[in-house]
């Protein structure tokens, strides 16, 4: 067992021990996570970056609770997640991540505001208070305008402006961002790194990118590759980390 | 939560997006609504006509079961017009009818009428042997060679009244009216004014019947007090029904019948119920395959619907998990999306059938009832019936991970 931990968890808004993440096909082992130590501390940008099948969206999808890690301990905003039934980790879902997907993943009959308003309906905020909030969101990404068309009357680059937007609507400490741009050209996706690196100024934005240029944008890079943790750099001029040197310092 | 808008509450929200997703594509929408109209339209038409025809034979049944015919010993097979034994007063008169009355089991008579028949031919004409009946108003106008004895039914004016007793009304047969009196539609309008001549006295036609039957559509009904008056019959009388209170009582009366009334044959009727049974036997049992038919292909599509709709969308149940949706919100949104679906597809079924059960009661001649209970039961039927269908591909696709669920194609 690898075990790389990046410690200095004391204000670590993201804690991760030895998790790994191990997939059956047929017979064979694909070991998606392989022992994964880290803690990210609260606010700024981490990128993580890795050839494809490194276990990129896996790390994503077992911070944000959307998958179990097989082994290892997950602990988000001081809550372990390991032990949580499954109700636990809609609540988790609902009031500490907000999710930005590669392909939007909007509902298509709901408008912008309807998208957006949705993980407040299900955190039980008032209609009223829901569509006030909304309306402030979709200003910020600069939709305003927009606040009735439904997806398929919105540029990829709205959709996703839209879907970060829902991903702020319960106020979360966390944004998990799956490939946000893939889907973009080139400018626009300069465009939702700015907006994402913005949002980082007051929350943890965790990002997964093939993009490296767009990476360099981030406080600090998360360097996978079958399923490992082989680096962790702190971008724009820091020293790079090698991450398996003990007691190294992995907030960012 | 604020308390307050039920809007406000995450489950009514989720029942709100599920009742507005089938309209995400109307041609789609419109297409599942229509298929779903066809199969629960037809489904309810052959419940309901499983049900009248059931009623009818029950209903038909007992009527000529507990009915008994009594005519003149040895008149079988005259048609009422004489035979080797005319029908004489002497043999078969209000005597008769008197004894009835006083028979042992006499308490068990529901109900007696007498009739009395004077054949009234004209070799000149098509239907040269037709036949005048007297009765009192409100007996039943009972045509010789009816199948059930009721099948008599009116179809332009009206029947005899009590009001009638005394007046020289007539009801006529549709091919009497027809080729006697020259009426070949037959409606109110058509016999407004119209008279017939009997026992040289002029006759208002009051109403036209009809039996499916041409013998038995060749008669004149008219009040037998009218009918005394004109033909003088003494005390004859041609036949006497007497309706027995309940089956178990027929074999009491009968027996005191033909102990009491030796110049009566006493025949009971349910074979002459026989042939209408079998049609409406068969009738039964063919609406209720069609409606075992119809309930299994409305399950298969219902279920079928609910699968692909729910396939494709698996990603979406994925988003919604990943965005906070607990498994309840989602399973209540896909259950009410199929319920506003069968929901609509109930109406439209209820659109179909309603006037397609008009028709078919005139056809079949079966009071298949389409009313607001009909109604009521196929729109619940089939909201419940498309929430148990959904069940098993929404509960299958909750239970997903959302990452599990987001990765699913189709």
């Amino acid at each position: 067992m690898s075990s790389q931990i990046v410690t200095d968890a004391r204000s670590a808004l993201i804690e991760l021990r030895d998790v790994a993440k191990i997939y059956r096909k047929g017979r064979e082992e694909v070991r998606a996570l392989d022992g994964i130590g880290l803690a990210v501390a609260e606010k700024g940008m981490v990128a993580i970056v890795g050839p494809s099948g490194s276990g990129k969206s896996s790390l994503l999808h077992i911070i944000g609770a959307m998958d179990r890690p097989t082994r290892g301990e997950v602990i988000v905003a001081g809550e372990p997640l390991n032990a949580r039934p499954e109700a636990g980790l809609t609540s988790f879902r609902r009031k500490t991540v907000g999710f930005v997907f590669q392909s939007f993943n909007l509902i298509p009959n709901l408008s912008a505001l309807e998208n957006v308003m949705l993980p407040m309906e299900f955190d039980g905020v008032a209609g009223d208070e829901r569509r006030r909030r909304a309306n402030r969101l979709l200003d910020r990404v600069g939709l305003a305008a927009r606040l009735g068309h439904r997806p398929r009357e919105l540029s990829g680059g709205e959709q996703q402006r839209v879907a970060i937007a829902r991903a702020l609507a319960n106020n979360p400490p966390l944004i998990l961002a799956d490939e946000p741009t893939g889907n973009l050209d080139s400018r626009t996706g300069q465009m939702i790194y700015e907006l994402l690196k913005e949002i980082a100024g007051e929350r943890t934005v965790l990002v997964v990118t093939h993009a490296e240029g767009l990476a360099q944008m981030a406080d600090r890079i998360l360097h996978l590759k079958d399923g490992k943790l082989v680096a962790d750099d702190p971008s724009q001029g820091l020293k790079k980390q090698p991450v398996d040197r003990p007691g190294t310092t992995g907030s960012a | 939560m604020a308390a307050g808008k039920v809007s406000d509450m995450p489950i009514a929200g989720s029942v709100l997006r599920g009742m507005r997703n089938p309209f995400r594509s109307l041609s789609r929408a419109l297409a599942v609504v229509l298929l779903l109209s066809l199969v629960i339209g037809f489904l309810a038409l052959m419940v309901q006509a499983t049900l009248a025809s059931r009623q009818k034979i029950t209903a038909m049944e007992g009527r000529v079961r507990t009915l008994i015919e009594l005519r003149e010993a040895g008149a079988f097979g005259t048609g009422g017009f004489g035979g080797d034994k005319p029908i004489g007063e002497e043999h078969f008169s209000v005597d008769t009818l008197e004894n009835v009355l006083r028979i042992p089991s006499a308490r068990h008579l529901a109900r007696v009428d007498e009739y009395v028949y004077k054949p009234d031919i004209d070799p000149s004409r098509r239907n040269a042997y037709a036949m005048v009946i007297g009765l009192h108003p409100g007996a039943a106008l009972r045509a010789i060679g009816e199948v059930d004895y009721e099948n008599a039914r009116i179809v332009a004016g009206r029947s005899l009244i009590p009001e009638d007793a005394k007046a020289r009304v007539a009801v006529v047969g549709r091919l009497y009216a027809q080729q006697r009196l020259g009426i070949e539609e037959t409606s109110g309008a058509a016999i407004a004014g119209r008279q017939l001549v009997l026992g040289g006295r002029p006759f208002q036609v009051i109403g036209v019947y009809a039996t499916e039957n041409d013998f038995g559509d060749n008669h004149v009904f008219v009040p037998i007090g009218t009918f005394r008056d004109i033909y003088h019959p003494g005390r004859k009388l041609s036949k006497i029904f007497v309706t027995v209170d309940s089956v178990a009582n027929v074999e009491t009366v009968v027996a005191d019948l033909r102990q009491r009334l030796p110049e009566a044959d006493v025949v009971t009727t349910p074979e002459a119920v026989s042939t209408a049974r079998t049609t409406l036997g068969s009738l039964s049992v063919a609406s209720a395959y069609a409606a075992v038919l119809l309930f299994a292909i409305g399950a298969v599509l219902i279920v079928f619907v609910m699968i692909l709709s729910t396939r494709e969308r698996i990603r979406e149940i994925g988003t919604l998990k990943a965005i906070g949706a607990s498994n309840a919100e989602v399973a209540v949104q896909f259950l009410a999306e199929a319920a506003a679906l069968s929901g609509l597809g109930g109406l439209g079924a209820a659109l179909l059938a309603a006037p397609l059960a008009r028709i078919l009661s005139r056809v079949l001649e079966l009071p298949v009832a389409f009313d607001a209970q009909a109604m009521a039961f196929i729109l619940t039927g089939s909201i419940a019936f498309a929430a148990l269908g959904s069940l098993y591909p929404v509960i299958r696709g909750v239970r997903l991970s959302p990452i599990e669920a987001m990765r699913r194609i189709g």
